[in-house]
């Protein structure tokens, strides 16, 4: 019998997927474009957005998850960032 | 069409996609910075923690040469999709590298490699401020009726 192969095995529907990702990306622009603002209220914090709102401001990665997790929020489709007033170069 | 968009603040191009790693029981949506410096696609520690990867059940693992000198990454198959407004998925299974974690990479955003960006005919737009990728192949192509 043929293995399954990782798209065989996807546990969400399609139109689940991409409900999904149009609340994700509301999520990353809401950082995206608060971010000078977000300077000012949330440095050198992290912070979770979930469909459009922040919903964690945390000391750290790890407290950030937690507290997303304790609220019940559904950790897959929140995106969490650090706020830094001086971005990094990225040199990949 | 798959629309990508440009950072605010940092300029960069990223693209939301729905990654599922079976073997881990992940599904999730994940925000990757498109590299085609990348040959393949990487989950980095900001988005790993976030998923809960446990590193204690991967056990293949492989060499990738960055600017940063060469690191030891986990390598473990899974799955990425993407969506076109609301009316196909398009998905694609992959080799998907995960970083070892490491202080100086916390806040480095998951990478959109090659494996996949190799399958889109892509307009880069900084100034309209979007990302255009026609589709040309996928693994698996789904309707959203």
């Amino acid at each position: 019998m043929r293995n399954k192969s990782p798209l065989d095995q996807v546990r969400a529907a399609p139109a689940e997927i991409a409900a999904n990702l149009d609340s994700f990306a509301v999520s990353a622009k809401t950082l995206s474009s608060h971010h000078p603002r977000m300077i000012d209220l949330y440095e050198n914090k992290w912070v979770g957005v979930y469909n459009g709102k922040i919903e964690v401001v945390a000391d750290s990665l790890e407290e950030a998850t937690r507290e997303i997790k304790e609220k019940a929020i559904p950790i897959g489709e929140t995106i969490i960032r650090r706020i830094d007033r001086t971005e990094k170069t990225l040199i990949l | 069409m798959l629309i990508g968009r440009f950072g605010d603040t940092t300029g960069r191009l990223y693209i939301e996609g729905h990654l599922s790693i079976p073997s881990l029981q992940i599904e999730a949506s994940v925000s990757f910075l498109v590299d085609t410096g990348s040959d393949c696609c990487v989950l980095m520690q900001l988005d790993a923690a976030r998923l809960g990867v446990d590193y204690a059940r991967l056990s293949d693992r492989a060499d990738s040469t960055g600017i940063g000198g060469v690191s030891r990454d986990f390598v473990v198959a899974a799955a990425i999709l993407f969506a076109e407004q609301r009316t196909k998925v398009y998905g694609y299974n992959i080799l998907l590298r995960i970083a070892e974690p490491r202080p100086e990479l916390k806040t480095t955003p998951s990478l959109l490699g090659r494996d996949v960006i190799n399958h889109w005919r892509m307009t880069y737009d900084p100034t309209g401020g979007q990302l255009h990728a026609d589709v040309v192949s996928c693994d698996r192509e789904y309707a959203i009726s």
